[in-house]
C-alpha cells in the first residue's frame, strides 16, 4: 500500500487533478448529470452538492440526510437530481429553479433510476420500489421484495429490480403490481447494470461472480471466481464490453459474436486494491460519422471508449481499449479508497469520490503515456 | 494476557470489535444493552438492533436491521450469511466517524450461525471487523420451558442454538428463581455448552469486562479449554445438541488432521456448530489453535508449548454428536499412528 507512490512516479508523470473538494464525510456516490456540466455528489455525512466541473465550485447542496445520503441520480434531462438516503427519504430537486419534493418514509434508499423518457423515477427503498413522477408523487409502491433492494436500472420502460434471488421486471402503471418478468437466480445480486442497447443486463454479486442475461431471451452466462464480491460493472456504450471489478484486476468482456460462453477475458491491472468503480466515458453526442466515400472503408474512425477504474488503493486509471496494450491511459493516486467514479457529459473530465471525503476532477490526457499519439480526424 | 509473541499483527488489532447478542425477547437485552450503552459511555458505540428493538440512546448511533439472509451460490447450506449486516456495517465503516466498539441485537428467533459466518465470509467485513464474542441472554425462570418446546420435524429450538453457538452466557433474573431452580438451568446449559462462561446475573447486572472484548474469536490469544469439561457429568439424558470435549495427549501429524477435519467438517459441518482446539503438532513448538462455524475453519499457530505437556484439546458443541466417532478420528491423526 505504501508503494503507491513510488510505482506512480516511476517512468511516467503522473496526472494531477484539475481541481479537489473536500466533503466532510466518505463520499457514497458521484455522478455527472447527462447533459451539461454538473456534476452530484453524496457523502455519508448526508451532504449532496453540486459541482460546476468547469469552475470546480459547488453550485448548489441538496437536503441532507440523516445516517448519510446513499444514492444520487440525474433525470435524463440533466435538469432534475434525486437523492435518497439512509433517513428513508428521496429528494427530488429542480436545479433550474431551485425547487425541491420530498418523499418520506422508513428504510435505506440504496438505489434511484429515472426511466430513460424522464417520466419515472424509481426509488428502492428496503424491501420496496416506489414509483415517483419528477414531481414526487407517487404512481405505484411494489412492497414485499425478496431482500433490500440493491441496484435498479432501466431497459427501456421495463424497470429491473435486483435483490436476493435475481432481477425482476416491472412496467410503471398504476395497477401493474406484479413483476412482468423474473429472472431467477439465487444468489445476491449488489449491483446491475444494462447495456446502451438493452439487449444485455448484468448483476455484480456477493459470491464473486458476474450473472449477464441476454433481453429478452433470458438466456444467461455465469462468470464466477472472481477474487471478491464484485460491487462494479460498467458497459461500454457500444454495448460491446462488460467491465467489472470483483478483484484488483479490470476484467473486460467481449459482448460482440456469439456472447461471453467459453471466452476469457481481457485483463487490466495497475491496482494494487480491489477495483470498487468503474464508469466509461460517455459516447460523443452527437455520435460522429465518416461518410464512407471518405474511402479507408472498414477502417475505424471511433477511437475505442476510455474506461475509468477506482480503487481501494486510492488510485485512479483510465484506459483506452482493452485489447494489447495493457497499460493505463492515465493514473492518479487520490490518497485514499476511491468510492464512485463518473465522466461529466462531454467526456473531457473523470471525476472520482474517495472514503476519505475528497472529490477530484481528472483531465486525461490526449497522448497516453509511452504510446503514438493518434487520433481520428 | 497474552503474550505478544503469537498476538495477530497489529492491523488485526486495529479492527474494531463486534459483539452479538442473542437471547429471547424479555431475557433482557435491551436492559443490557442500555447498560453496556450507559456504563461504557466514554465510547463511540454503534448498535444495530434487530426491527423490534427499542432502545432510544442519544450517545449511540443505533441502526435498525431487517434479518436478510442469504445463502450463498456455491449449494453450501451452511455458508448463509446477513446480507443487511454486510450492508450495514460496510457503510458504517466507510464514515469518517469511526466506533469503537459495534453491538449487534438479533431476534429471539434468531439463528446466530449467519451472523457469526458473516464475518468470515465476506472481505470488506473481515477486513475492518474483528467478531469478539457471542453473548446469550436467558431468562433463569423461562429457560427451561424454552429448551423443552418441542419443535415440528426439520425446525430448530431457537433457544438451544443460541446456547450452543454462545462464548458468553448471562444468566439472567436470578432472582426469580431458588437455588435448586438455578443449579437445574445451569445444568441444562452445560449439557449443551459446556465452554461458554455462565454469568448469572440480576438486571442484567454483568461486569462489562466479562463480556465486552473478550476475544472469544480471536485465534491469537489463548482458547481457554477448560479441562473440567472434558468428562461428561451426570447430566446424560437424550440430547441432539450436546458438547464433546477430547482431551489427547501426544503429536498430531498435519496432513492427518487436515484429511480428518476437512472431511469431518464438509460433511457433518451442518450439525457441528462451534468447533475449537488448541493441537500440539508433530515438528511445532508452537501450539496450533483452530476454530471454526459450522463448515467455515480457520486456524493459525499460537503460543510456543515451552515445558507443558503437548496434549491437544478439541470441543465440539453440535447436534448428534458421536463421541466415541469423534475421539477414534482424532487418535488417528496422531503422527504415531499408522
Amino acid at each position: 500500500m505504501s508503494r503507491t507512490a513510488n510505482l506512480l512516479t516511476a517512468g511516467r508523470t503522473p496526472t494531477t487533478p484539475v481541481w479537489s473538494i473536500d466533503l466532510d464525510d466518505a463520499v457514497s456516490t458521484v455522478t455527472a448529470a447527462p447533459r451539461g456540466s454538473l456534476v452530484a455528489a453524496a457523502s455519508l455525512s448526508g451532504r449532496t452538492v453540486v459541482i460546476d466541473t468547469d469552475e470546480g465550485i459547488i453550485v448548489t447542496e441538496m437536503p441532507h440526510h440523516e445516517l448519510g445520503a446513499l444514492a444520487a441520480a440525474w433525470s435524463p434531462d440533466g435538469r432534475r437530481l434525486a437523492v435518497g438516503g439512509a433517513d428513508g427519504t428521496v429528494v427530488i430537486g429542480d436545479i433550474t429553479i431551485g425547487r425541491r419534493d420530498a418523499v418520506m418514509g422508513q428504510g435505506w434508499v440504496h438505489a434511484l433510476a429515472w426511466s430513460p423518457d424522464g417520466q419515472y423515477l424509481a426509488a428502492g427503498r428496503g424491501r420496496e420500489v416506489l414509483l415517483l413522477r419528477p414531481d414526487g408523487t407517487i404512481v405505484t409502491r411494489w412492497p414485499g421484495q425478496p431482500s433490500t433492494v440493491t441496484a435498479l436500472a432501466w431497459a427501456g420502460h421495463r424497470l429491473a429490480v435486483a435483490c436476493y434471488g435475481g432481477i425482476r421486471w416491472y412496467e410503471p402503471g398504476p395497477n401493474r403490481t406484479e413483476p412482468v418478468r423474473t429472472f431467477d437466480w439465487k444468489g445476491s445480486l449488489l449491483t446491475i447494470a444494462v447495456a446502451p442497447n438493452a439487449r444485455w443486463a448484468a448483476s455484480g454479486n456477493q459470491d464473486a461472480s458476474i450473472h449477464l442475461w441476454r433481453l429478452w431471451s433470458g438466456e444467461d452466462y455465469e462468470m464466477s471466481g472472481y477474487p471478491a464480491k464484485v460491487t462494479a460493472i460498467a458497459f461500454a456504450p457500444d454495448s460491446q464490453r462488460l467491465a467489472a471489478g470483483g478483484g484488483e484486476e479490470v476484467t473486460v468482456w467481449n459482448l460482440g459474436g456469439k456472447g461471453p460462453a467459453g471466452q476469457r477475458p481481457a485483463s487490466l491491472r495497475t491496482h494494487a486494491g480491489l477495483v470498487v468503480a468503474l464508469a466509461y466515458a460517455p459516447a460523443p453526442v452527437p455520435p460522429v460519422r465518416t461518410g464512407s466515400a471518405a474511402g479507408r472503408a472498414g477502417q475505424r474512425t471511433a477511437a475505442p471508449p476510455l474506461l475509468a477504474s477506482g480503487g481501494r488503493d486510492g488510485r485512479l486509471a483510465g484506459w483506452r481499449g482493452s485489447g494489447s496494450s495493457r497499460r493505463p491511459h492515465f493514473e492518479v493516486d487520490l490518497g485514499a479508497p476511491v468510492s464512485s467514479v463518473t465522466w461529466t457529459a462531454d467526456a473531457a473530465l473523470v471525476v472520482a469520490g474517495t472514503q476519505g471525503g475528497r472529490l477530484s476532477a481528472v483531465r486525461p490526457s490526449d497522448s497516453p503515456p509511452g504510446t503514438g499519439t493518434r487520433r481520428s480526424s | 494476557m497474552p503474550t505478544d509473541a503469537t498476538s495477530p499483527p497489529a492491523s488485526q488489532a486495529a479492527k474494531v470489535p463486534v459483539t452479538v447478542l442473542t437471547g429471547f425477547l424479555g431475557s433482557g437485552k435491551t436492559t443490557l444493552l442500555n447498560r453496556i450503552l450507559t456504563e461504557e459511555h466514554g465510547k463511540r458505540i454503534a448498535v444495530i438492533e434487530n426491527e423490534f428493538g427499542e432502545i432510544g440512546i442519544d450517545d449511540a448511533l443505533v441502526v435498525d436491521a431487517e434479518e436478510e439472509i442469504f445463502e450463498m451460490n456455491n449449494g453450501c447450506i451452511c455458508c448463509t450469511v446477513r446480507g443487511d449486516l454486510i450492508r450495514i456495517l460496510g457503510t458504517l465503516m466507510r464514515r469518517r466517524d469511526r466506533f469503537d466498539h459495534i453491538l449487534i441485537e438479533t431476534t429471539g428467533l434468531a439463528d446466530p450461525a449467519p451472523v457469526a459466518q458473516t464475518f468470515f465470509v465476506d472481505d470488506e467485513i473481515a477486513g475492518q471487523l474483528r467478531l469478539d464474542a457471542i453473548l446469550t441472554l436467558v431468562d433463569a425462570r423461562h429457560l427451561a420451558r424454552h429448551l423443552d418446546d418441542t419443535k415440528p420435524e426439520g425446525v430448530e429450538n431457537e433457544a438451544v442454538e443460541q446456547i450452543a453457538f454462545a462464548d458468553r452466557i448471562v444468566l439472567n433474573k436470578t432472582d426469580l428463581v431458588d437455588e435448586a431452580q438455578l443449579d437445574e438451568v445451569i445444568g441444562r446449559i452445560r449439557a449443551i455448552n459446556k465452554v461458554a462462561e455462565i454469568l448469572p446475573a440480576q438486571y442484567a447486572k454483568v461486569d462489562l469486562d466479562k463480556v465486552l472484548d473478550v476475544g472469544a474469536f480471536d485465534l491469537g490469544r489463548a482458547l481457554d479449554v477448560d479441562p473440567a469439561f472434558l468428562t461428561d457429568g451426570e447430566h446424560q439424558h437424550d440430547l441432539t445438541v450436546s458438547s464433546v470435549g477430547i482431551e489427547l495427549a501426544g503429536d498430531l501429524s498435519i496432513p492427518k488432521l487436515n484429511d480428518w477435519l476437512g472431511e469431518l467438517l464438509s460433511t457433518k459441518g451442518a450439525d457441528i456448530f462451534r468447533s475449537k482446539g488448541v493441537l500440539a503438532v508433530a515438528d511445532q513448538q508452537n501450539r496450533y489453535v483452530f476454530q471454526g462455524v459450522h463448515m467455515l475453519f480457520e486456524g493459525t499457530d499460537g503460543q510456543p508449548w515451552g515445558n507443558a505437556a503437548r496434549v491437544s484439546r478439541l470441543v465440539f458443541i453440535g447436534r448428534h454428536l458421536d463421541r466415541a466417532a469423534l475421539e477414534t478420528g482424532l487418535r488417528r491423526c496422531l503422527a504415531s499412528a499408522r
